[in-house]
């Protein structure tokens, strides 16, 4: 992976770009850091921003015209732009101390600045402040060029003095400078000011580097045509671009950044209020310390940082987007265990439900960055095969055994979908019994990919694919309804050229008969990857509303309920805020129309329907087990095969399938939460106990483990007086138990 | 289960002793005392040691 892969993603993003008034400022001061100091009364901070970047902070407060209150985005609101000239006066009037300085040791290379008037004088000052060798040449008897006739020359030449009270600069008032002279120092900058001597060299002057034919001369201010501003500006990044030249002597190496002169992007500012500017109650002394900290407060601190606030993840981290993306480039080039990964956490973390991208005005989708990191260390045999490894073998079960496709040509093939499959079959059956009497459709029973899309498992994508599209093929391409929106979206992206339509969709206007909910008034919570789908949403209120009085629509823009991109393993803390907040976001019942959301909505204890309730009522309103799931799939599979087919099924069996085994309610609710099913727990016991290969203590509870490809299941269970087991806890851990330990 | 456990190998019928093992996990490894039987070598996870101190060592070592 190369830098640009992942920065690719996130190339739109400007939440690391410059405000847009410190764009339109002339030397890019960070306004919004300035101001923020001065909000805080932070008068000497305030001061060495202004002081560094403006060099000469009274010439800017009384002659800037301040180009920053164009694009102060307060303007957007009907407000007054910030204040900056009396602010940055105040600044000035309250900051106590000495002007900016480096602590650096004296440099060899010298320099000649022709002109102490301000171009000159910025470009001294930004020398001097690193500590070459400046000399300074100017034909009057002080500084100030044109500024010395100015009315307020005054204050302008006690700033002056101020900012080079701590330099040790060789000025040469009353002295031109003469030509042979300067080719004697390493590098010249010509600051003649308007109409003064350009030695014969203004016609080669580089407009974009400040060069001339001669090499290591520079050029800029009034001589060249430049405004006042424009000239502070301009000495202060020459003494830049003049220390890169002493540095390489290369001056043609020297570019402009581009970026510094961006626009800025003007942005929305949701629930920020109105609030109007605060003049200084005495004009002729300006502000109080108090009205220039209220002034400086108004401004709103212009960044875009809604994904930040919004996703979860994103608020957990506190990574900019362009950050995670150099993270994440990082991560590629890392060799384990001689280097570590910065982003693993958060790449596993994430929903991928694109709620980032539906709020950010670029549309910057962190969840495409993840997954391309996901497949990148999946590629790189980097990722981590415990947190996905659940939801793998469950697509591995998925394309295999329990897949089923009626497989005869038709024009519609209905997708139930694996979770629906598995957690409501009979409503499965009861859609298909009835689409059957209205269209020529077949089944298929499947697994969508998500989970290895999700995982980064490009193989098995590929492979499931490759099996849901044959069969697909075989049947003459027929149009896909997928109940579950997240197969939706899936088989769009995976399945381009197929058709596919919400199941949802598909009843409503097929003028489904609706029957009564349990509930008087609820809220729709539409799943993520439907969050665009309008015409889905509108369907499923249109049921949900014929099934209820009163629906009330959640405003959560499409935020996933916390099962998306199986992060519930790689984060179970971040899992449990996530499904908290979802929760929350209404304190009416819920009707969901994903298999996920159901299942992650019951387990917080939440009252929530399936929206195939109201059409196909379901007789059970509780989440089956990981093993009932499992036996439903096939049963599932089973009278389809039967129905369809005239075949009977019969699913394959293992040794301890008929192990008798309790399980304790603590066991079962652990077994739910870390995804450990009764199965392993047979064939757990069932191992051990021909070969007695368990611990056990004197009440009788024997400890065991089995050792699988990725995880090791323990078990801690007793035998009981009737021949079979008591399991009383389950867990299981991702790391080795090395040789030694068996 | 806070509670320690006395606990003996049903194989060889000893009861375990603490014992240094070598785990390893995400291409790095490490030896930790657990109990073990001191006959045939076999080492005992407890639930309170896999989803405590060895979950947080996983995290740590995956975000590595």
């Amino acid at each position: 992976m190369e830098l640009q892969d992942s920065k690719a993603f996130v190339q739109n993003c400007f939440h690391d770009e410059s405000a847009s008034c410190a764009c339109a400022c002339p030397f890019h001061l960070d306004i919004r850091g300035f101001l923020k100091k001065v909000a805080k009364g932070r008068w000497p901070a305030a001061y060495r921003d202004l002081s560094t970047a403006i060099l000469f902070p009274s010439i800017a407060a009384e002659l800037c015209p301040q180009p920053c209150r164009s694009r102060c985005q307060r303007e957007s609101l009907g407000d007054e732009a910030l204040n900056m000239a009396e602010l940055e006066k105040a600044c000035i009037r309250f900051a106590t101390g000495e002007a900016a300085d480096f602590r650096l040791p004296p440099k060899e290379e010298t320099v000649a600045v022709v002109g102490a008037g301000p171009a000159g004088l910025a470009c001294a000052i930004g020398l001097a402040r690193k500590k070459y060798a400046v000399t300074v040449f100017e034909k009057e008897q002080g500084w100030g060029g044109h500024l010395r006739s100015h009315p307020r020359f005054a204050l302008f030449d006690a700033d002056f003095s101020k900012q080079f009270a701590p330099q040790s600069v060789d000025f040469r008032f009353g002295t031109e400078a003469d030509f042979e002279l300067l080719q004697s120092f390493d590098t010249v900058y010509i600051a003649s000011g308007d109409g003064g001597c350009d030695f014969g060299l203004g016609k080669s002057w580089n407009s974009k580097n400040f060069t001339t034919e001669k090499a290591g001369f520079f050029m800029g201010g009034g001589v060249v045509g430049m405004s006042l501003m424009e000239s502070i500006a301009c000495g202060g990044k020459l003494s830049q671009l003049m220390e890169a030249y002493l540095k390489t002597g290369r001056a043609e190496l020297i570019v402009e950044n581009e970026d510094e002169y961006c626009e800025g992007h003007m942005m929305e500012h949701p629930g920020e209020e109105k609030k109007a500017i605060i003049f200084p109650a005495d004009p002729e002394n300006g502000y109080t310390k108090d009205e220039a900290k209220a002034e400086a407060a108004r401004c709103m601190q212009c960044v875009c940082d809604r994904c930040l606030k919004e996703c979860e993840l994103m608020a957990h981290y506190r990574k900019s987007p362009y950050k995670l993306a150099a993270d994440i480039c990082g991560d590629s080039h890392t060799m384990p265990p001689f280097s570590n990964c910065e982003a693993t956490r958060q790449t596993y973390s994430c929903n991928m439900c694109s709620h980032c991208s539906n709020i950010c005005p670029e549309g910057v989708d962190m969840g495409k960055l993840f997954r391309f990191s996901r497949e990148d260390r999946w590629k790189q045999k980097k990722w981590v095969p415990g947190l996905h490894d659940y939801w793998l073998r469950e697509l591995d079960f998925n394309g295999d055994e329990g897949f089923y496709c009626s497989g005869k040509k038709c024009t519609h093939l209905f997708f139930p979908g694996c979770q629906l499959s598995a957690s409501s079959p009979q409503q499965v059956k009861d859609v298909w019994n009835y689409l059957g009497d209205k269209l020529d459709i077949g089944i298929m029973l499947g697994c969508c990919g998500a989970p290895a899309v999700w995982a980064g498992d490009i193989d098995r994508r590929e492979k499931n694919t490759a099996l849901i599209r044959s069969h697909w093929e075989a049947m003459e391409r027929p149009a896909i309804i997928c109940a579950c929106a997240t197969c939706s979206d899936m088989l769009k992206t995976l399945l381009p050229e197929a058709e596919v339509r919400s199941l949802y969709e598909l009843l409503h206007e097929l003028d489904a008969p609706v029957h009564s909910l349990p509930f008087a008034e609820a809220a729709v919570f539409d799943p993520c990857s439907a969050a665009k789908d309008e015409k889905v949403h509108s369907s499923v209120a249109s049921i949900a509303e014929k099934a209820l009085c009163s629906i009330e629509k959640l405003d959560d823009g499409g935020k996933c309920c916390g099962y998306g991109g199986h992060m519930r393993l790689a984060n179970p803390e971040l899992y449990k805020e996530i499904t908290d907040n979802r929760v929350k976001e209404s304190s009416l019942p819920y009707i969901v129309y994903c298999a996920n959301c159901l299942e992650v909505f019951r387990s917080k204890g939440k009252d929530c329907v399936h929206i195939l309730d109201a059409l196909f009522p379901s007789a059970s309103s509780v989440t089956p087990t990981l093993a009932q799931k499992k036996a439903n799939s096939l049963r599932l599979k089973g009278e389809l095969m039967q129905e369809i087919d005239n075949k009977s099924f019969v699913p394959s069996s293992e040794p301890w399938d008929s192990l008798p085994l309790e399980i304790s309610a603590e066991a079962q609710a652990n077994m739910e939460d870390k995804l450990i099913t009764e199965s392993e727990m047979k064939e757990l016991i069932y191992t051990v106990e021909a070969e007695r290969d368990y611990f056990e203590d004197g009440s009788g509870l024997r400890s065991a483990c089995l050792m699988k490809e990725v995880l090791t299941f323990w078990a801690d269970y007793r035998q009981t007086e009737d021949g079979g087991y008591l399991l009383e806890n389950a867990y299981c851990h991702r790391m080795h138990i090395g040789e030694d330990g068996k | 289960m806070s509670e320690k456990r006395v606990l003996k190998c049903a194989k060889c019928d000893v009861e375990l002793t603490e014992r240094q093992v070598m785990f390893s996990y995400m291409r790095r490894s490490f030896g930790h005392a657990v109990p073990v039987c001191p006959r045939c070598g076999k080492a005992y996870i407890s639930r309170d040691l896999a989803e405590g101190r060895m979950a947080e060592v996983e995290v740590l070592l995956e975000d590595k």
